[in-house]
């Protein structure tokens, strides 16, 4: 009869145990910064090349100039996606 | 718990409901005739009854329990999505304003230079909104400009230079 109640009891208490999963939701990388066509994180634009044949100063430096406003645009992409995580990160881990 | 979906409520009630009446009948009421004569099979048949139903009766409070949390944090999860959702379009509204942002400086410098280059010197300063001196100085500047731009050669070496660093750099392979 012991024995039994020992099977018993411990048939019971592994009803405790029976707990049932929950998963949270996670945001989607990498938000607004994906690229609406190819569904691709877009990449940095390849910097211009000053001409062999350039014949003045200013020509070679617009297109410094122009190579300085594609590093910020890259940087702008850039520091957007850490923003965005450091915004996600926070949201999703507030309570 | 999958055998929960199966039996309705009232079952799982009246099955510990028998083990419990069916305990004390088999434990306690011994000394009544009719039951000491069936005293055994009773008390087995009350205890696995009696087991049974408190493991059920468990996983129904716990099915409740989770239940109500998951209902909780599916509320919680419902409000970080919106919350997510409005810091997207948040974040990717600033981020186009500040990529225009750039792109009009670029362009703005690059339109500077051409006026600088191309321009009458005295007209240009006329347009600006500065003090006597300011405007000798910049003249000064922009003929000194229209000088090297009209003098000066660039060196190809410099530009073989200037375009290796434009170049992207090769990918390191893991």
């Amino acid at each position: 009869m012991n024995k039994i109640l020992i099977i018993l009891l411990t048939f019971t208490l592994s009803g405790c145990s029976m707990m049932p999963r929950l998963t949270s939701a996670k945001p989607e990388f990498p938000g607004p910064f994906v690229d609406e066509k190819t569904q691709q994180m877009p990449k940095c634009e390849d910097l211009k090349q000053v001409p062999a044949d350039v014949n003045s100063m200013s020509e070679v430096f617009k297109i410094i100039v122009e190579n300085y406003t594609t590093y910020w645009r890259c940087s702008n992409q850039v520091d957007g996606w850490a923003e965005w995580y450091e915004q996600q990160k926070k949201n999703y881990d507030s309570k | 718990m999958w055998l929960l979906n199966f039996l309705p409520n009232f079952v799982i009630h009246l099955i510990f409901i028998a083990g419990v009446l069916g305990t004390i009948a088999g434990f306690v009421l011994g000394f009544i005739p009719l039951i000491s004569r069936y005293k055994l099979p009773i008390q087995v048949i009350s205890l696995v009854l009696l087991s049974a139903g408190l493991w059920f009766e468990g996983g129904l409070a716990n099915e409740a329990r989770y239940a109500a949390e998951h209902e909780r944090l599916k509320a919680e999860i419902a409000i970080k999505e919106a919350k997510a959702k409005e810091l997207n379009t948040q974040l990717s509204r600033v981020s186009a304003e500040r990529d225009a942002a750039i792109t009009t400086r670029g362009q703005t410098i690059t339109q500077t230079i051409d006026r600088y280059i191309k321009g009458d010197p005295v007209e240009i300063v006329k347009t600006v909104n500065l003090s006597e001196e300011e405007r000798k100085k910049l003249q000064a500047q922009i003929e000194e400009l229209q000088k090297a731009e009209r003098e000066c050669k660039i060196p190809s070496l410099l530009i073989q230079q200037v375009n290796e660093a434009a170049t992207r750099p090769p990918k390191v392979q893991p």
